[in-house]
C-alpha cells in the first residue's frame, strides 16, 4: 500500500485552514441569528425585578455592545472555553456537552456499530441472493426502516417491549436492556439506508467488466464478490458513513426525549427555548467541528479505498 | 489433421430479457486446432462474442445455454458445473476483453491481479508467483516490469493495460486464448502492436487463439482461418486467404465490398444495406435473406451448411450456409459492377 506516501500534507493543511474559516462563519452566523431572535436568557413569564435582570446581564456581559460580546466569545472559543451556561448556574457549557455526550455517545456508538455491522452485511446477503427470499426480506425490512419515522418505531417498540411484554425498561440506561430500544430506534433508518446502498452498489459493481475478468480467471464466485466486488462498492457507503457518525453521536432530540435520556440532543433543543446563548453556541460549534472532522476522515479513507484518488496535485 | 483441440457442436444460447427472449446463438459449430488462430467475424449482435463466452459460461445476467456440446480435450465444457468450470477458466482457457480500461480492477495493483490467477491454479507461493508475474510482464514486453508490477491500472496507457490483460490470460499457459475484440478500444498503431504480440506469443507458446472481431482487417492480418457469423449462425468458414480471394456467401461478399479501398477514394462506400434481424424473432430461413441482393424464394427455408465435399462450387476447406452453394442453384451471376 502506498497510502502513506500519497498522504498530502499540503492538502491537509489547506483543508484544516478551510475548516477553521468555515467554523468562523458558522460562529458568526449563529451568533447573529441568535441575537436576532427576540427574547433573552433572563426574560421569562415570571418577570424578574429590573435590577436583578440588569445585574444578571452585567454578570454575563450582556450589557456590553454586541461586537464586544462577539469578540469576548471568540476569545473564549480560542481557549476552548465555551463559557458558563446562562440558565443553569454554576454549570459550564463545556461540562454540559461532556455530560450530554457521555450519554449520547454510548447509544450513538452502539447505533453506529449496528449500522455498519448489520446494514453492510444485510446489503451483501441481499445482493448475493438477488431476487430470492433473503433479498426480498432484507429489502422489505429496509424499506420499512426508511419509511417509518424513528419516533414511530420508538413509540411502538416502547409500547410492545417495555409496556406490554416488560422485557425492557421504559426509560433510562441503568441496565443493558435499557440500551436496546433506543439503539434500535436510532439506528433503524441508517441501518436500512446503508443496507440498500450496499446492495445497489454491490450489484452495480458486479456488472462491471473487471468482475467478468475475475470470473474468467477461474476465481470462485464468492472470491469474485468479496475480493473484487465489495471494496469497489463500499466507496459510496463510506461517503455516507461520515455524516452518519456525526449525526448519531450528537444525538437525536426526539429519541432522547422518548426514552428520557439526558443526552446532548435534548440539551440543544432546551437551550434554544431557554435562549441559553452560550449553550446554543457551544453545542452548534461542537456539532460543526465533529461533522467537519468526520468528513475529513472520510476523505482520507478514500485514499486508502481508491488508489485513483489523489489530493496532491490539486491546484 | 490431428484431432481438434476444441469441437463445439450445435451451440444455442439465449438471453431472457424484459422484452422477450433473444436468440443470440442458433446452432453454431466450431472446430479449433492446436496452435491455430481462428477469427470470428460479424457485426454487433451476430453472436460472435456470445459464442466464445458460452464456452466458459461467462454469460451476462439472463443468458442461458439451451443446447450444445463443447468437446475440449475429451471433456464437454457445456456440461461442467460452475465449480468445475473454475478449474478451466484462467488455467486452460484464458480470456482477454475488449476494453482494457474497464477490464482491470481499478483498486488492485496489476501485480496482485496476476498473482491471484497464478495462486488460484498453481501450487505456488506468493514470492514465486510474483517472480512469475515479472516474467510474464517481460513476455508481453512491458518496460521495467519489476517496478510496474506494483502500479495500479490507471497508471498504464490503454495499450499497456491490454498487455497486462494478455499477461493475466497467459499466466497459466492456457491451451486456448479467447480474445474478444482485443484491439477495438485501442488506436490503430497500438492495435497493430497488440496483434503482432498475440501472433508472436502463439508462435512461442503454441496456444490456439479464438479472435473475435468486427474488423476484417484484423482478421486478414492475424487469423489462419475465419468464420463469418450473422444472426447467430455461421454463414461461411474458410482459410483466411480463401475467404478474401473467393468469398462464397453473399454476406461475406457484402462485408468485403464494404471495406473502403484507398484506390477508390472519393467514390461512395458500399455498405451492406438494411439492418440486422431482430433476434427475438429471427427470420425462419436464412437470416441474411431480407438484406441479400441475391435472395431467392428458397431462402425462406433454412439453408444447410455446405462444405467442399458436397458442393463443387466450394473449395475443399470452405463451408458456406447458402443455397447458392447447392449444385442445383442457378449459375453465379457476375459480380455487381460496384
Amino acid at each position: 500500500m502506498t497510502g502513506a506516501s500519497r498522504l498530502p500534507l499540503m492538502w491537509l493543511a489547506q483543508r484544516i485552514g478551510m475548516m477553521l474559516l468555515t467554523l468562523l462563519a458558522i460562529i458568526t452566523l449563529t451568533f447573529a441569528l441568535m441575537h436576532a431572535v427576540p427574547g433573552g436568557p433572563f426574560v421569562s413569564e415570571k418577570m424578574l425585578a429590573p435590577e436583578i435582570e440588569a445585574a444578571l446581564n452585567a454578570k454575563f456581559g450582556l450589557d456590553q455592545p454586541i461586537w464586544r460580546q462577539y469578540l469576548n466569545y471568540l476569545g473564549g472559543v480560542l481557549t476552548f472555553d465555551l463559557g458558563p451556561s446562562f440558565k443553569y448556574p454554576g454549570v459550564s457549557v463545556n461540562s454540559m456537552i461532556a455530560d450530554g455526550l457521555a450519554v449520547t455517545a454510548q447509544t450513538g456508538l452502539l447505533a453506529m456499530i449496528c449500522v455498519v455491522a448489520v446494514g453492510v452485511p444485510a446489503g451483501i446477503v441481499a445482493a448475493l441472493n438477488r431476487g430470492r427470499w433473503p433479498d426480498t426480506l432484507a429489502m422489505f425490512l429496509a424499506s420499512l426502516g426508511i419509511a417509518v419515522p424513528s419516533y414511530v418505531i420508538a413509540t411502538v417498540a416502547l409500547y410492545i417491549f417495555a409496556l406490554r411484554l416488560g422485557w425492557t425498561p421504559a426509560f433510562g440506561l441503568d441496565d443493558w436492556r435499557g440500551y436496546i430500544l433506543p439503539v434500535v430506534a436510532l439506528s433503524g433508518f441508517w441501518m436500512s439506508f446503508v443496507a440498500r446502498l450496499t446492495r445497489s452498489n454491490l450489484l452495480e459493481t458486479m456488472s462491471q467488466d473487471y468482475i467478468m475478468t475475475a470470473r474468467a480467471k477461474g476465481l470462485p464466485a464468492r472470491t469474485v464478490m468479496l475480493r473484487h466486488g465489495l471494496r469497489n462498492s463500499l466507496i459510496p457507503v463510506v461517503t455516507v458513513l461520515g455524516p452518519v457518525v456525526a449525526n448519531l453521536l450528537t444525538g437525536s432530540f426526539v429519541i432522547e426525549q422518548i426514552f428520557a435520556l439526558p443526552g446532548i440532543g435534548r440539551h440543544f433543543v432546551q437551550s434554544i427555548t431557554n435562549r441559553d446563548y452560550t449553550a446554543i453556541m457551544g453545542i452548534t460549534i461542537f456539532y460543526a467541528v465533529f461533522l467537519m472532522l468526520m468528513i475529513l476522515i472520510v476523505d482520507l479513507l478514500y485514499l486508502w479505498l481508491d488508489p485513483r484518488i489523489s489530493y496532491g496535485d490539486r491546484k | 489433421m490431428t484431432a481438434p483441440l476444441l469441437s463445439l457442436r450445435d451451440l444455442r444460447t439465449e438471453y431472457r430479457t424484459d422484452r422477450g427472449v433473444v436468440q443470440a446463438v442458433r446452432g453454431v459449430e466450431l472446430t479449433l486446432h492446436r496452435g491455430e488462430i481462428l477469427g470470428l467475424v460479424g457485426e454487433s449482435g451476430s453472436g460472435k462474442s456470445v459464442t466464445c463466452m458460452s464456452l466458459l459460461k461467462l454469460l451476462k445476467r439472463g443468458g442461458h445455454i439451451t443446447s450444445g456440446t463443447a468437446d475440449f480435450d475429451g471433456v464437454d465444457l457445456l456440461s461442467l458445473s460452475d465449480r468445475a468450470l473454475t478449474r478451466v477458466r484462467g488455467d486452460r482457457i484464458g480470456v482477454i476483453f475488449q476494453d482494457p480500461m474497464s477490464a482491470l480492477n481499478p483498486t488492485m495493483t496489476v501485480g496482485r491481479q496476476i498473482v491471484e490467477v497464478l495462486m488460484q491454479h498453481r501450487r505456488i507461493g506468493k514470492n514465486a508467483a510474483r517472480a512469475r508475474a515479472v516474467e510474464l510482464f517481460k513476455l508481453v514486453r512491458i518496460p521495467s516490469p519489476e517496478t510496474r508490477i506494483d502500479n495500479y491500472p490507471h497508471e498504464f496507457s490503454g495499450g499497456m493495460r491490454q498487455r497486462v490483460m494478455i499477461a493475466i490470460a497467459l499466466a497459466c499457459e492456457p491451451d486456448i486464448l479467447i480474445a474478444d475484440e482485443p484491439t477495438t478500444a485501442l488506436d490503430v498503431t497500438i492495435q497493430r502492436q497488440i496483434l503482432a504480440l498475440l501472433k508472436e506469443l502463439r508462435d512461442r507458446l503454441g496456444m490456439a487463439i479464438i479472435l473475435v472481431t468486427h474488423d476484417l482487417g484484423v482478421i486478414a492480418e492475424t487469423a489462419d482461418r475465419v468464420m463469418v457469423l450473422y444472426g447467430g449462425q455461421v454463414m461461411e468458414e474458410a482459410p483466411v486467404a480463401d475467404l478474401f480471394a473467393a468469398p462464397q456467401h453473399p454476406y461475406t461478399r457484402g462485408l468485403l465490398a464494404a471495406i473502403p479501398d484507398p484506390r477508390l477514394a472519393g467514390r461512395p462506400l458500399s455498405p451492406v444495406r438494411g439492418s440486422p434481424p431482430d433476434m427475438r424473432s429471427p427470420p425462419p430461413g436464412c437470416p441474411f435473406a431480407p438484406r441479400c441482393p441475391r435472395a431467392m424464394r428458397i431462402c425462406a427455408t433454412p439453408p444447410p451448411m455446405y462444405d467442399g465435399t458436397e458442393s463443387a462450387r466450394l473449395r475443399p476447406t470452405q463451408r458456406s450456409r447458402c443455397w447458392l452453394a447447392d449444385t442445383n442453384a442457378p449459375a453465379p451471376t457476375p459480380e455487381p459492377a460496384e
